[in-house]
């Protein structure tokens, strides 16, 4: 059939308008573009006062009252602040190392885990879903959690800020539920012939899950990135800080209302600011690799003939 | 496939239905032979619940602080026993009820106000043609997540503030500031709406990622069947999406006493704590703060039991509605 | 979304959900002896005697531009002493690691190899320094965690602003009794801490036991700063006699259309602030506590003085003189509202004057004197002349304990001694610049200071600015002068160990209280139902506890 024809010619991942969508209507266009602007001001517009007050000079943040909009001059004095002395920029490698080490064991007992915990029917699949899931749900003190980081030698130890945090019951049943919804088939097909779980897992489903994957990697990634509590219990060393728990003690620096002589200069609101941009740029840079894998028809095909 | 056959054929094709048992029913399997068959599987679980084990659960007997008058840095042999008695403090505090209503206000109204909030954004960023415009907005949508709620709450401050841009316009025209942010009565919804600004974004990967997962050709089907877009939405974008939906409702339920840490200490002050006071900060102010850790880890068991109940009973309730839910029978 | 947790997993969740002790299953290296039972804070003094003051030994080191003419008010100078004395002299350190914890104000410092003031500091001290620090919301979790795990470090300096719990408790297990190493004569080996006044070292007992080196901090309470450059500017005097005039002047200077207020409160350690301790003091309510000649102590929500002054700050608002946001004001933003010019009032510590007259040279900052509601004389309140207490850890080896205070003694150098220039501003030609003969510190300098050694023990503080801002430092002088004369202590401040259980939640819930009854949400009358609540929450029980320790030092 012809409408066929152009459908295979555009199934490219989705990129093009597939053919059974139908003609875009005037109005839909519109509202569409109209949302579009929105959502795009909504959520852009902060970013553009948090990097312009991180470029602007602090008589100008005084004089508009905290936030710039567009700086009239244009200063890093912010961001020479942050990088001097190097702190920052060994920070930013420690956590680059934290996140990346983390997210990859991470995914692997995760996706290992969810993949063992998805077959309907395995031996002792219940207790041992149950006790993952407890894990959502009840989750031990802070004293003791130490007590037992120091148990393990962990203490003042990069490995403290991954091991026990490696495992994410939330993000466990997410991909567990993705593989669940494989159709059965694939997996029947695999078995017929003959290949055990680890190849089903590792050349079927992974594959096919793409999507779960990544998206739970960055879940992962971000928590990672973002971690500040936990180095500020284990690590006494403060050399070895990763970036959020520095940055964190450039927000807390103000003044203290007992006041005290001997406290430094009280951040400037564009070191605020700088420091927001330097959080989250290595995740705006990294996030375009994974919409790649959030595409659309992943599974197209797959299941036919 | 058709259209017709998507739906009562639920679990062959479509992403949307429970997946069906293996044709072969399994006899009476013996264990041993249950042990060879699923040895890679239960080997492969393995190391995550090793990790739980060292990290979660043996941290976890630590809470049985929940039932002693615990002293920092005593063994903790020697912290007497007082059975419940700080669960009976718990429960004889006025404030600690007062945070617990607030709480399941906030629970609720996030269900119900801002938990669709991604599922429609992730739709309609799905369902936009140009790929570029497609792919750009998916970019740049998350972005508020990661500003600091101090950040959150100054910009709110700056707008919406006593004396923010809303107000000053306000002033300059003869009448009086806006009093939103430290108004008592309007407080849950400011929160939920910073909730939506700073996480709807956020939220719409993972539906994103499940709308991606939909199979094409399901599209293509109904759409030669001569269904219209709406009929396509309701039966296969929706039904495609169903299960993450359930799943991800049954764990916010599971998560019911959290909400909102350090927005509410950020803004406490401003409204009050009879109007903001959750479960979180309550227990950071009398279980760390405080010192008084006995209660703390009292009221942290009283919030998984709270949300295992709310997990088994939502669980309960996706089987009946003919999903697999996150525990399934 | 519940992808909002994910990220805050081990951060937020186990932190919320409440921190517990021990794990039976695994062996613990906890401190052998036993706590005190039931764990409520004995008295000072109870059973056990008191321990004579150090002796105070004040040295001149350099003479001060301005002397002080009480205990009460700082020496001030106006350039940094050129003559610089030596304090201390003979090796003070065994060139063994030295751990400690503090709390820290600044960014974490570059690590050793880079960093020249820590090397520096090591070679002044002959150790080899190993800081432990934390941002102060921080502390009290990473303390807490420090102190269960059983890894004591040498020294901690504790905030004794805090509320910690336990910490009577703490001195009597974990650290170390100092009394036969700094009681009355035997201070004399450690000159630098023989010149902390006695008033200081009374809030180092515990259970009449000596058990730390404070850090000395000025006693003059928080000023109402005002712009003057504005207020001449807008013609308004800001030298108020009465209440009334106060308010006239707040009124005169308030223009919601130019978006400028005259008064803004600020979040401080337990809620809203509202300038109470400023208006507290004008309207004679005591200063937290008050000692009534029987022994008995009165606290300030249960005096009619204190309802006066929660009236008058309604008044104010009600009258719109507030910053619209000051129930939720951080205290960084107040400031910026103050340099911005928004809001025409600030107040902070005394301190703050100094530092923000200095950071900000196009301002022009004085102050409101102390004047009573009804055109008496007023109060002002002091504070506590310390910001931490070092403790050391218990050992039986006396060298040790010796070589820490020795440590403690360098740190604790006056003003104008070599040893303190060394502290302040740290390794020549690397760490601080001398422009016009004026040392300043640098920005190699700011990063490396995050060591924040200074933290452990200080001696007395001089008004001083290190960026000459003369006319200030004389306003400063003068004021200091005037508030000291009319401050009034809280009796219970030097038994700050003394602590009940929600004590933090008791004063929460009293700020909370004030707010609702400023903002209008509850009236008046409302105090009388915070009052009992404070009461009955565990205020009674501390009240006793304070009235006991007080009789037991007499």
């Amino acid at each position: 059939m012809s409408a066929q024809t152009i459908a295979a010619k555009f199934r490219v991942a989705g990129e093009a308008r597939p053919a059974w969508a139908g003609r875009p209507t005037l109005w839909g266009s519109g509202f569409r573009a109209i949302a579009v602007i929105l959502l795009c001001a909504i959520v852009l517009f902060p970013f553009l006062i948090v990097i312009s007050t991180s470029l602007a000079t602090q008589d100008q943040i005084n004089a508009n009252g905290g936030f710039v909009i567009f700086p009239t001059e244009i200063s890093f004095q912010a961001y020479e602040q942050i990088f001097n002395g190097g702190v920052v920029t060994r920070a930013l490698l420690v956590s680059a190392l934290v996140t990346i080490t983390g997210t990859a064991i991470s995914l692997l007992t995760t996706v290992l885990a969810a993949y063992g915990l998805s077959r309907t029917g395995s031996l002792f699949q219940k207790p041992l879903l149950t006790i993952v899931l407890l894990t959502f749900l009840f989750a031990p003190g802070i004293i003791p959690l130490y007590l037992m980081v120091k148990q393990m030698g962990l203490l003042n130890n990069y490995w403290a800020l991954i091991l026990p945090v490696a495992v994410n019951a939330f993000n466990l049943v997410i991909v567990r539920g993705f593989f669940m919804n494989i159709p059965k088939e694939l997996m029947e097909a695999a078995r017929i012939d003959g290949a055990g779980e680890w190849r089903t897992l590792f050349q079927i489903v992974a594959p096919l899950s793409k999507a779960v994957i990544a998206v739970v990697g960055l879940f992962y990634a971000v928590s990672y990135w973002n971690a500040f509590f936990s180095a500020m219990l284990y690590l006494n060393d403060s050399t070895m800080w990763p970036l959020q728990l520095v940055l964190r003690t450039y927000v807390l620096q103000s003044t203290p209302l007992v006041s005290d002589t001997l406290a430094t200069l009280p951040p400037a609101q564009s070191i605020q600011m700088a420091i927001v941009v330097i959080a989250v740029l290595p995740i705006v840079a990294v996030y375009p690799f994974l919409q790649r894998h959030m595409s659309k028809g992943v599974l197209t095909g797959a299941v036919k003939g | 496939m058709t259209l017709l056959a998507s739906r009562s054929d639920r679990g062959t094709a479509s992403v949307g239905g429970p997946p069906k048992s293996p044709v072969e029913k399994p006899r009476r399997v013996s264990f041993s032979a249950k042990l060879r068959r699923d040895k890679s599987l239960i080997i492969m679980v393995l190391p995550a619940v090793v990790l739980l084990a060292a990290f979660v659960y043996i941290p976890l007997l630590g809470n049985i602080i929940a039932f002693m008058d615990y002293v920092p840095f005593i063994p903790i042999e020697q912290s007497p026993l007082v059975g419940l008695a700080n669960f009976e403090k718990l429960f004889g505090n006025p404030a600690f009820w007062n945070a617990l209503s607030n709480t399941l206000q906030l629970t609720f109204m996030q269900l119900v106000l801002f938990f669709p909030v991604p599922i429609a954004l992730a739709l309609f960023i799905n369902s936009l043609a140009i790929p570029f415009v497609r792919r750009f907005l998916q970019s740049v949508i998350y972005l508020p997540h990661f500003l600091s709620w101090v950040i959150v709450v100054a910009f709110f401050q700056q707008i919406l503030g006593g004396s923010g841009a809303i107000s000053q316009v306000l002033i300059q025209n003869g009448g009086s500031g806006l009093d939103i942010m430290t108004n008592p009565d309007v407080f849950k919804i400011l929160m939920t709406s910073q909730v939506i600004w700073k996480d709807a974004g956020w939220g719409t990967i993972i539906f994103i990622a499940a709308l991606a997962a939909i199979d094409e050709s399901l599209y293509e089907s109904a759409a030669l069947d001569g269904a219209g877009v709406w009929h396509r939405f309701w039966h296969v974008t929706l039904p495609g999406i169903r299960p993450i939906i359930v799943l991800l409702l049954i764990l916010r339920l599971g998560e019911a006493l959290t909400v909102g840490f350090e927005q509410v200490l950020l803004q406490r002050d401003g409204v009050g704590p009879a109007a903001a006071e959750v479960l979180d900060t309550f227990v950071y102010f009398h279980g760390v703060v405080d010192g008084d850790w006995g209660v703390g880890a009292a009221a942290g068991l009283l919030k998984g039991v709270v949300g295992l109940v709310l997990v088994l009973l939502a669980n309960k309730a996706a089987h009946l509605l003919g999903e697999q839910g996150v525990y399934s029978k | 979304m519940s992808s909002n947790a994910i990220n805050n997993k081990v951060g937020r969740r186990s932190f919320i959900k409440g921190a517990a002790f021990g794990l039976g299953a695994l062996a613990l290296g906890g401190p052998l002896l036993t706590a005190c039972g039931n764990g409520a804070a004995p008295s000072a003094g109870a059973g056990s005697s008191v321990v004579p003051l150090p002796a105070y030994l004040p040295q001149v080191i350099a003479k001060p531009d301005f002397k002080a003419p009480t205990a009460g008010v700082q020496n001030a100078w106006l350039r940094f002493p050129t003559d610089r004395a030596i304090t201390v002299k003979g090796v003070v350190g065994s060139g063994k690691p030295v751990t400690a914890m503090t709390i820290t104000y600044a960014q974490p410092p570059a690590p050793l190899e880079q960093n020249a003031y820590w090397q520096f500091m090591n070679k002044e001290l002959n150790i080899d320094y190993k800081p432990i620090i934390a941002a102060a919301n921080d502390f009290p979790a990473k303390f807490a965690a420090t102190m269960a795990g059983g890894d004591i470090p040498d020294m901690v300096a504790i905030p004794v602003f805090m509320g910690l719990p336990r910490i009577p408790e703490m001195y009597k297990t974990v650290f170390q009794d100092l009394s036969e190493h700094l009681s009355g004569d035997a201070i004399k080996e450690y000159p630098n801490l023989a010149n902390i006044d006695s008033e200081t070292w009374k809030y180092c007992r515990v259970d009449g036991k000596i058990v730390g080196i404070p850090t000395a901090r000025p006693t003059v309470g928080p000023p109402l700063m005002v712009r003057k450059d504005l207020f001449d500017q807008l013609g308004v005097s800001y030298n108020p006699k009465t209440a009334d005039e106060f308010e006239a002047m707040c009124k005169a200077v308030t223009d919601p259309k130019a978006n400028r207020y005259a008064l803004s409160a600020m979040l401080g350690d337990f809620g809203t602030t509202w300038n109470t301790r400023v208006f507290g003091g004008i309207f004679g309510a005591p200063n937290n506590w008050k000692l009534e000649s029987d022994g008995k102590l009165v606290r300030d929500i249960e005096t009619t003085e204190f309802k006066d002054t929660v009236a008058f700050m309604k008044k104010l608002w009600d009258g719109g003189y507030w910053h619209p946001d000051s129930a939720n004001q951080q205290v960084a933003t107040a400031k910026a509202l103050f340099i911005s010019g928004n809001v025409l009032t600030y107040s902070n510590g005394i301190a703050a004057w100094a530092t923000e007259s200095a950071n900000n040279p196009k301002i022009d900052i004085d102050v409101v004197y102390p004047f009573g509601a009804k055109g008496g004389k007023g109060a002002t309140y002091n504070n506590r002349p310390l910001f931490s207490l070092t403790a050391v850890k218990k050992s039986s080896d006396k060298e040790h304990t010796k070589e820490m205070l020795r440590i403690l003694n360098y740190l604790c150098a006056p003003f104008g001694s070599q040893e303190n220039f060394n502290v302040s501003f740290g390794a020549e030609g690397k760490n601080y610049d001398v422009v016009d003969g004026v040392p300043k510190v640098n920005k190699t300098g700011q990063a490396e200071m995050g060591v924040s050694i200074s933290r452990l023990g200080n001696g007395p503080q001089p008004l001083f600015s290190a960026i000459p801002i003369d006319k200030d430092i004389k306003r400063q002088f003068d004021y200091q002068v005037a508030a000291d004369a009319v401050g009034m202590s809280d009796p219970t401040m030097p038994y700050w160990p003394i602590t009940v259980t929600q004590m933090t939640s008791l004063e929460k819930a009293i700020t909370s209280g004030i707010t609702d009854v400023v903002t209008g949400r509850q009236p008046l009358s409302s105090l009388d139902e915070v009052a009992k609540t404070w009461r009955t929450g565990g205020g009674d029980e501390l009240r006793k506890k304070y009235e006991d320790a007080i009789a037991a030092d007499k």
